[in-house]
């Protein structure tokens, strides 16, 4: 029994030592610092600078009663509170803050017991320019459009500097046109708008706090990019085509510009909308280079195909091309074999009396195959023959021969 | 020789039997193929990340974790920090089999003799139930607590025999460590494993003298137990009952296969029934007769009634027995259960047939019949997940982690698909959250509860209900500051492409990432849900304070520190008298009893097996011709689809694997076939025509196709005729094209600061043009089209809300399917905001039937009128899915009171357009939009091809317009004067008597399978 109790005594310890450890975290969150009791000799009166420049070392003196001891001292600022124990000396005390206290501008309480004096840290001169804020950072080259860019000087600890400090918004456009602004601060901003040129292109924008221009701020560069498109000049390469569904028609426009003489970008949706005998139809495209280039496939349907090129609401010109048929001839025939029918589509010859080109579309009825050297083939059972369907290639119909079953 | 036969293997041989066998399987990483395995890793890295926290906010948007004992995951956590997560895992799932066979011996001695308890050890290490639990189940705390109840039952039993307190500390302890780790097998484990115990105590009392004294003793030590037993069940894991009693699950039930009616679901009943008893079946009969005829009756009761709660679905008994708890308990439990506590009834016949075995050859081969058997069964099971695989291929996640680590894009959420259990593996490497999860019990999010899914990120399985949830999830990723999609699986692009996602990169693991722009980081702080002080430092320290006490006790005991075999008092002990002690009159089962029973089992066995390998129907004749067609192209069996087509005119097999090769497609590459229909057949002679309606399963919708097939006889089989759907032939034969191509650097500079001011890209300017409130029954919809102004693309997200008559807020929706997110310069898009109801898990979870259809929304339930509604559209830069096919041979058709639209879609461009999706937008005679309606292309179209395709027009009379006041919102600004054009092709509609509609605008963007 002895063994065990030394056992349980040794397992008692792992875990009360892992309770402790585990538990560690939250007692710790528990245990927060407690107020010190030290006894701070009563102050009857402090004496404070009103107004002093941030960074500059000061000194506070108190008068107390109490020919010695220490008094207890407050200092609210921006950074938040700090505490600090001033020495009692024949009834006097003094307190050096460090220039790290006075960094930050704006209104500091001091406290000690029932004694409160403020005092001003005023801030220094324009150090530092933030980076002109500007936005937005793309505007049209219109000449009305315009982009607001706004300044956050600091001095030297960063503190936002006095109110009427003189600044200097400068920007270049496209052009080599240069303009400027010069706005004071408020509430430690600057701001100037900057409109618009009327040339795309981009823009930088730098500004600068003092007339010798030591202090500048990085460049920021905004786009003024292109308007709507004025006007769209649409031409076709060819006015007349073969009705194959595969021979390419090329469409393009001149160069596309606004209405100040800018490009338009590229990636600009462009749409070749038009008319055709075998229905309505739009082709998607891009302005590339300032010019629009569409390829039109050939409808399968011979007939006189009408359309035009719409960007931004703007449409085109119309162009014209006539479809003639790609078809001269076939021979069909229906074959029956047993229970089985086929037909048999031989000899698709284009007007040049060439073949018609692989893959085009035979129709009979519903059913559906393709030409392979002029030829196709078509199988169903012989019960479901439609002996009056027609069979269609490239808009050519015919009726089909019968062989008698 | 007689020696060999009748020796018994001892427990300890057993027991390193176990840890060898189980123990190489698991290091070999068995459990990764499981189901539950990384969920218990998961809980386990929640506690070592956080001992003392109860809220987890990496699943679900945040869930308690006194949802579930944390035993055995705080067991994995503290493991953790000195082997590993997988390898705390490992020891821990060891530990418990180990126990297991150790609480199986001791089980047993309380029921059969000692030889036959070593025999009943001996059988848990190749327990076919054991082994699919631990290989193919995952199941951790199951194990542990079984164990755990298991080795409390001797103490159990002394303490109703003889009243010692040290049995009933002893009993108690390992009960609350049972708790500790599964309070359910405490709660209904006891009921099968100590109620038993309890019955035969106390019947042993009424047989003994004085019995009224016994009988007294006997149910007052049963009353003290009960009460103390009751206490630590509530004690241990109290947080837990506080949870659930304040916030009792209100979902609508998962479908599990365990509730299945096996003849029915063969495939089910395998799993979760045949495998389980596995070779136990064969002597199912000859352990359980004896014992109902002997003292060992209570316990077979039990097992009986644990073998009948096993069969789920398959009799209404389950049911009616369980009553509600029967959609919510996992029946395959009972099954679990019934294979432990038979052991020892089994182990009894082992012994017998030991014994017979010197006499007759026939029970000899019989007896290696068995065991050959049992370790064959044994092999199968672990293996089980070769056969048929459960889960995917096993991912690696640390790309996964890295990815959310770098450019902090742990700030947003995210969401895995097609990962099965290993989401949760994804969610142990990285602190970023997910919508997602995978302990449903702790759902709370009413888009999850409201749907029988399991997890979103196996949505495909639970079919359209489960799609349903996810719809509601990528439709609107704000609301849940969901940015990211870890996509391991490819059915689901087609509803993230519609969604507005796009994908930026594939992992070196093969897991594709999506990103839906524009989208809400999550606050720095996110709101927790902590229990009480007092509860979180009770669930932090008892649940692993009980183990470890009952650890130390039964350690005692087992080293002998602690002499248990004196404890109790000799005089209060209960023994049953020899009168009534039947044990020893073992029954002596006649030979045709013997028979009769094993051909039942046997029956029953191969029944199932016969029934499961049955095919579905004949293939006979020229339906079921087509049948098996469609069955050989849905599960990839193109050469067999292709002996289906009729050899005169069908092509080569090469030629038809190369045309199978160039289908792609919605249809053709991401769906599932469904049903397949026979809708007419008109057969004459030895030909004919057959005409079906396949229905397909796909992330985006259920798609339907209606073909006409002909088929023909040869020599009495029917053949289909091949129909070739791939004859045209591009002009070109290499082409060329020049296109605008973007880059968005997002930080130019390589550094982990905070994005430079000058890498923001300013929002492209878009102008939402109009807008339309559409009513259509009780569903709402904003319908608008949006123009962007800018030079740049834009990716816009489009936000509805409705009003009442206060201002407040009724409801809020995003655009989702049927909005062309990925805009133009200068092109003008529609939108449509389908607002969806959330069902209220308070409310209305109960009446809903959990069925998905994809043509409905759920209904938004409005507290208020629709006084007025807002659009707010805004814009992000992209560079990304800006195709655009082209729309040729545009005709309206009108015909049988039905307008059609039929059109040529050309793609010119030098990519393949896998998923074509063509939004018809309808327009007013001023222009506006009236209504939008996207049409998926069930096929892809290849590089400079085209492809016909059919749409049905909507008759926009039956919408009603409501006309209430509107405001709209670009980029967060009011509409101003801004002038804004709308651009794109309309096609003028002919006069009809629907004069609301003058023109339709066609627009037909796609999803290209390959990456840039």
């Amino acid at each position: 029994m002895a063994g065990l109790s030394a056992l349980s005594r040794r397992i008692t310890a792992v875990l009360a030592m892992a309770l402790i450890i585990t538990t560690g975290d939250i007692t710790a969150e528990m245990a927060m610092g407690e107020p010190s009791d030290q006894v701070f000799v009563a102050v009857d009166s402090l004496l404070v600078p009103g107004v002093i420049d941030a960074g500059q070392t000061v000194t506070i003196e108190a008068q107390t009663a109490s020919p010695t001891g220490a008094a207890e001292v407050i200092v609210h600022g921006a950074y938040g509170q700090l505490r600090f124990e001033m020495a009692i000396v024949d009834g006097e005390g003094h307190l050096m803050l460090p220039a790290a206290v006075t960094q930050h501008a704006g209104m500091v309480t001091i406290e000690s017991g029932d004694q409160i004096e403020t005092m001003e840290i005023l801030p220094g001169e324009v150090a530092t320019l933030v980076a002109p804020l500007v936005g937005p950072r793309t505007i049209v080259a219109n000449g009305a459009d315009e982009t607001l860019a706004v300044l956050l000087p600091t001095d030297r600890f960063g503190n936002q500097v006095a109110d009427g400090t003189d600044t200097n918004i400068l920007w270049e456009q496209p052009g080599d046109v240069d303009a400027s602004a010069s706005p004071e601060t408020f509430d430690g901003m600057a701001w100037a708008l900057i409109p618009s040129g009327e040339i795309a292109g981009p823009t930088t924008v730098r500004a600068t706090a003092n007339a010798t221009e030591t202090v500048r701020g990085s460049t920021v560069r905004i786009d003024e990019v292109p308007g709507t498109v004025r006007d769209i000049t649409l031409t076709a390469t060819e006015t007349m085509g073969l009705a194959d569904g595969r021979s390419v028609v090329a469409l393009h426009t001149d160069e596309l510009v606004d209405a100040f003489g800018n490009t338009l970008a590229d990636g600009t949706i462009a749409q070749f909308i038009f008319d055709a005998p075998s229905g309505r139809g739009a082709v998607t495209g891009t302005v590339q280079n300032g010019a629009v280039h569409i390829e039109l496939s050939a409808p399968t349907t011979p007939g006189r195909l009408t359309g035009y090129v719409e960007i931004h609401g703007v449409a085109s010109n119309d162009i014209v091309i006539d479809y003639v048929s790609a078809i001269a001839s076939f021979d069909a025939r229906v074959e029956f074999i047993g229970e089985e029918a086929v037909l048999r589509v031989d000899n698709a010859l284009d007007p040049s009396g060439a073949f018609v080109a692989d893959g085009t579309e035979v129709a009979w009825g519903d059913l559906r195959a393709s030409l392979r050297r002029g030829s196709a083939e078509i199988w169903i059972p012989a019960s479901l023959v439609d002996a009056d369907a027609m069979v269609g290639i490239l808009g050519l119909a015919t009726q089909t021969e019968m062989e008698t079953p | 020789m007689t020696q060999h036969l009748t020796a018994s293997p001892r427990p300890v041989v057993s027991v390193a039997l176990a840890v060898l066998v189980h123990g190489a399987l698991l290091v070999a990483g068995s459990f990764r193929g499981t189901y539950d395995a990384y969920v218990h890793i998961f809980l386990g890295d929640h506690y070592a990340r956080a001992w003392f926290s109860t809220w987890e906010t990496r699943w679900y948007t945040g869930f308690t974790t006194v949802s579930y004992p944390p035993g055995t995951h705080q067991m994995i956590a503290a493991l953790s920090k000195v082997i590993g997560l997988e390898a705390g895992f490992v020891v821990v799932q060891l530990t418990g089999v180990a126990l297991l066979v150790i609480g199986v011996v001791r089980m047993s001695r309380l029921w059969v003799s000692p030889k036959a308890a070593n025999w009943a050890g001996l059988l848990v290490v190749v327990s076919t139930s054991v082994a699919e639990a631990v290989h193919v189940f995952g199941q951790l705390p199951t194990i542990i607590a079984l164990a755990l109840l298991l080795n409390a039952t001797p103490y159990v039993d002394r303490w109703l025999r003889t009243g010692s307190p040290l049995a009933l500390l002893l009993a108690i302890t390992t009960l609350a460590a049972t708790t500790a780790c599964h309070h359910v097998t405490t709660l209904f484990g006891s009921v099968f494993f100590i109620g038993p115990l309890v019955a035969r105590v106390v019947v042993d009392a009424w047989g003994s003298e004085p019995r009224r004294t016994q009988l007294l003793a006997s149910i007052a030590r049963v009353g003290v137990f009960g009460v103390l037993a009751l206490s630590v069940l509530i004690t241990v894991v109290l947080p837990y009952w506080l949870w659930s009693s304040s916030d009792p699950i209100s979902q609508v039930p998962i479908p599990h296969g365990s509730r299945a009616n096996f003849l029915e679901e063969r495939n089910v009943g395998l799993v979760f029934f045949v495998i389980p008893w596995g070779m136990l079946a064969f002597i199912y009969v000859r352990s359980l007769a004896p014992g109902l005829r002997g003292r060992a009756w209570p316990l077979a009761l039990s097992i009986l009634l644990l073998t009948l709660l096993g069969t789920g679905g398959t009799t209404p008994i389950p049911r009616l027995l369980l009553g509600g708890a029967f959609d919510i308990l996992t029946l395959d439990r009972f099954t679990f259960w019934g294979t432990i506590a038979i052991l020892p009834l089994a182990g009894a016949a082992a012994v017998d047939l030991f014994a017979t075995a010197q006499q007759r050859r026939s029970v000899r081969i019989a007896g290696v019949f068995l065991a050959v058997g049992a370790i064959a069964a044994f092999i199968f099971t672990v293996n089980l997940s070769q056969f048929r695989p459960l889960q995917p291929d096993t991912i690696d996640a640390a790309p996964i982690a890295e990815f959310l680590e770098k450019d902090q894009h742990d700030r947003w959420r995210y969401l895995t698909l097609g990962f099965g259990d290993q989401m949760a593996w994804v969610s142990a490497q990285t602190t970023a959250t997910t919508v997602d999860g995978n302990y449903h019990s702790a759902r709370r999010l009413p888009e999850l509860v409201s749907r029988p899914v399991e997890r979103l990120e196996g949505a495909k399985f639970r079919g359209l209900p489960g799609l349903g949830s996810l719809q509601q999830f990528v439709t609107t990723p704000e609301r849940y500051n969901l940015k990211f999609i870890f996509s391991n699986d490819t059915f689901y692009d087609p509803l993230l492409f519609s969604s507005g996602w796009h994908r930026v990169d594939t992992l070196i693991n093969g897991v594709v990432v999506w990103e839906r722009a524009d989208v809400t980081p999550l606050p720095d702080v996110l709101p927790t849900s902590e229990v009480p002080d007092w509860q979180r430092i009770m669930w932090a320290l008892l649940p692993l304070t009980a183990v470890a006490g009952a650890a130390l006790l039964n350690g005692l005991v087992a080293t002998g520190a602690i002499d248990f075999s004196r404890s109790g008092s000799a005089r209060a002990e209960i023994v049953p008298s020899a009168s009534n002690s039947r044990f020893r009159r073992r029954l002596r089962l006649t030979p045709s009893i013997r028979v009769v029973g094993a051909l039942v089992v046997l029956g029953f066995v191969w029944v199932g097996i016969g029934l499961s390998l049955l095919p579905g129907r004949a293939a006979e004749g020229a339906r079921n011709q087509v049948y098996d067609f469609y069955d050989d192209v849905d599960f990839g069996r193109t050469e067999d689809a292709w002996t289906r087509l009729d050899p005169v005119t069908r092509p080569s097999m090469e030629q038809y694997l190369l045309e199978r090769s160039v289908r792609d497609g919605l249809v053709d590459g991401y769906a599932k076939l469904d049903t397949l229909e026979i809708l007419d057949s008109r057969i004459d002679g030895g030909a004919g025509e057959v005409d079906v309606r396949a229905r397909y399963v796909t992330s985006l919708t259920a798609w339907t196709v209606e073909e006409t097939h002909v088929v023909v006889a040869r020599d009495g089989d029917w053949y289909l005729r091949h129909v070739s759907t791939e004859n045209a032939v591009p002009v070109e034969q290499f082409a060329r094209q020049t296109v605008v191509d973007y880059v968005d650097h997002g930080r130019r500079a390589v550094t982990t600061e905070t994005s430079d001011y000058g890498d923001i890209l300013d929002r492209p300017r878009i102008a939402v043009l109009d807008s339309t409130l559409v009513k259509e029954g009780e569903n709402w919809f904003v319908i608008g089209q949006v123009t962007n102004l800018d030079i740049d693309p834009a990716d816009i997200t489009v936000t509805g809300r409705l009003r009442g008559e206060d201002g407040n807020e009724l409801a809020e929706y995003q655009a989702g399917i049927g909005t062309v997110h990925k805009v133009l310069p200068g092109e003008t898009v529609p939108f449509r905001v389908s607002f969806e109801g959330v069902i209220d898990s308070s409310g209305t979870v109960d009446d809903y039937d959990g069925v998905f259809d994809p043509d409905n929304v759920v209904q938004l339930t409005l507290d208020d009128e629709v006084a007025s509604y807002e659009v707010e559209a805004k814009a992000l830069v992209t560079g990304r899915n800006l195709e655009r096919l082209a729309v040729e041979d545009v005709q309206i058709e009108v015909g049988g009171g039905n307008r059609t639209l039929s059109a040529t879609i050309a793609n010119g461009s030098t990519d393949d357009a896998t998923l074509p999706l063509v939004v018809v937008s309808y327009l007013d005679d001023r222009g506006e939009v009236l209504w939008v309606e996207a049409t998926p292309m069930s096929t892809a179209v290849r590089s400079q091809r085209e492809r016909q395709i059919e749409i049905d027009l909507v008759e926009v009379s039956e919408l009603e317009q409501v006309d209430v006041p509107f405001d709209h919102f670009d980029n967060g600004l009011l509409t101003g004067d801004e002038s804004a054009f709308s651009s794109s092709a309309t096609i003028e509609l002919p006069d009809s008597d629907d004069s609301k509609v003058a023109a339709l605008r066609v627009t037909a963007i796609t999803f290209e399978r390959e990456m840039d």
